[in-house]
């Protein structure tokens, strides 16, 4: 019971966030604003990945601070600062995703540019690598590969994808984060990598694009 | 003695990839490495799943301009005004509930009051009607001036006796109009 009651404190005195957004809480509107530039690119970064478009991620960038604002005077430290965020980023996507379900519209793999990629991994790297030096060229086609590869995963995978990698979460964080158990965590990212593994592995022995993927299952829950 | 080479099957997996992430026990993490040690396709499974985890570095990095963290404060902004504002058409409404709600309880109020002294002034009323045969020959009474005889004539029930009881509500005749 005594360690329950401490540990607020422990995330006060170890997280400079979380003393940030007890500042929030208080109606401290700079404070918000450096939360906001301190999290605004990888809170886009992870939406990104999970949206069709770079527009539609920033949408859900500006909802997810939104949330943070309106959820101010209820904030308690209980965990660490990027832990309640990206619950929040999860529970945005989560909806943006069933509305999306409900709305029926296509889903299609977000590009850099915002574009949506339909024409197959070939296509795709050939139309954007057209026109340039070999060196970019190279880069460019491996981003989209990798872009491509993260598509063959479901959302939740995805998500627990992004939230290791990017935002070196344990899996202890991303199960609060997402609301599940940590064997089901060690669950969705074993398959996940083992899924990027069986998509890149020709590119990476050949230097072969993977195969297309049309996106149909990336907004199917696991 | 080469060791049988175990399948590379789905628990395995499991077990390389939380090694990988250093999210196993020191037990099992010893096991794994054991695998590794001996057997070169476990190794190569293992290698295949870091290339593969590492080109997700290659990932752009995500850039955010001053004019996207300006919307988003503007939005907030817009968002705490529409608040505030429908806070202030709430109140109001809200005023108006209390001063009903005041209404009604001084009119609760204001009808236990009357209802009170209502039963206060009947009472009263009540026992000047019960006493108004006596009242009415008090001078009568009093020129007796034998309190003997008044006895009798309460005992002959001839004068009301006091204190007159609930039911004798309707004025008495008098008694000495039958002297």
């Amino acid at each position: 019971m005594a360690s329950q009651q401490r540990q607020p404190d422990r995330y006060e005195l170890r997280d400079p966030d979380v003393r940030l957004m007890l500042q929030v809480r208080d109606d401290d509107a700079a404070a918000f604003e450096e939360l906001m530039l301190r999290y605004q690119h990888r809170v886009l970064r992870v939406l990104e990945h999970l949206s069709p478009s770079r527009s539609e991620a920033e949408d859900l960038t500006q909802e997810v601070f939104l949330r943070v604002f309106r959820a101010r005077k209820s904030y308690t430290p209980d965990s660490k600062f990027s832990t309640w965020l990206f619950t929040i980023v999860h529970r945005v996507a989560s909806n943006a995703r069933r509305n999306q379900a409900r709305r029926r519209e296509a889903p299609l793999p977000a590009t850099p540019s915002g574009e949506l990629a339909g024409g197959g991994m070939e296509q795709l790297v050939q139309a954007t690598t057209g026109s340039m030096p070999s060196r970019v060229m190279a880069k460019v086609e491996m981003r989209q590969i990798v872009r491509a590869a993260l598509t063959h995963l479901n959302p939740r995978q995805r998500m627990a994808v992004l939230l290791n990698k990017f935002e070196g979460m344990s899996y202890a964080d991303i199960a609060e984060t997402m609301g599940v158990s940590v064997s089901a965590v060690r669950s969705l990212l074993s398959r996940a990598r083992v899924t990027l593994k069986d998509v890149l592995e020709p590119y990476l022995d050949q230097g072969r694009p993977p195969r297309s993927h049309n996106g149909s299952g990336t907004w199917a829950s696991q | 003695m080469s060791r049988p080479l175990p399948e590379i099957d789905e628990a395995l997996q499991l077990d390389l990839v939380a090694y990988l992430d250093g999210e196993l026990e020191p037990e099992q993490a010893r096991r794994v490495e054991q695998l590794l040690y001996n057997h070169p396709a476990v190794q190569e499974e293992v290698r295949k799943l870091e290339a593969s985890w590492d080109l997700l570095e290659e990932l752009p990095q995500t850039q955010v301009d001053e004019q996207f963290t300006q919307s988003t404060v503007e939005l907030v902004i817009a968002d705490l005004t529409q608040q505030l504002q429908s806070q202030q058409q709430a109140l109001p409404r809200q005023a108006r509930r209390w001063w009903l709600l005041l209404a009604l309880v001084l009119g609760v109020a204001a009808f236990a009051t009357v209802a009170v002294l209502d039963s206060v002034w009947l009472a009263r009323e009540r026992h000047l009607s019960q006493q108004l045969p006596l009242l009415q020959r008090l001078e009568q009474y009093e020129e007796v001036r034998d309190i003997q005889f008044l006895e009798q004539m309460i005992q002959q029930k001839l004068v009301p006796i006091l204190p007159p009881q609930p039911q004798d509500w309707q004025p008495r005749s008098d008694p000495l109009s039958k002297r």
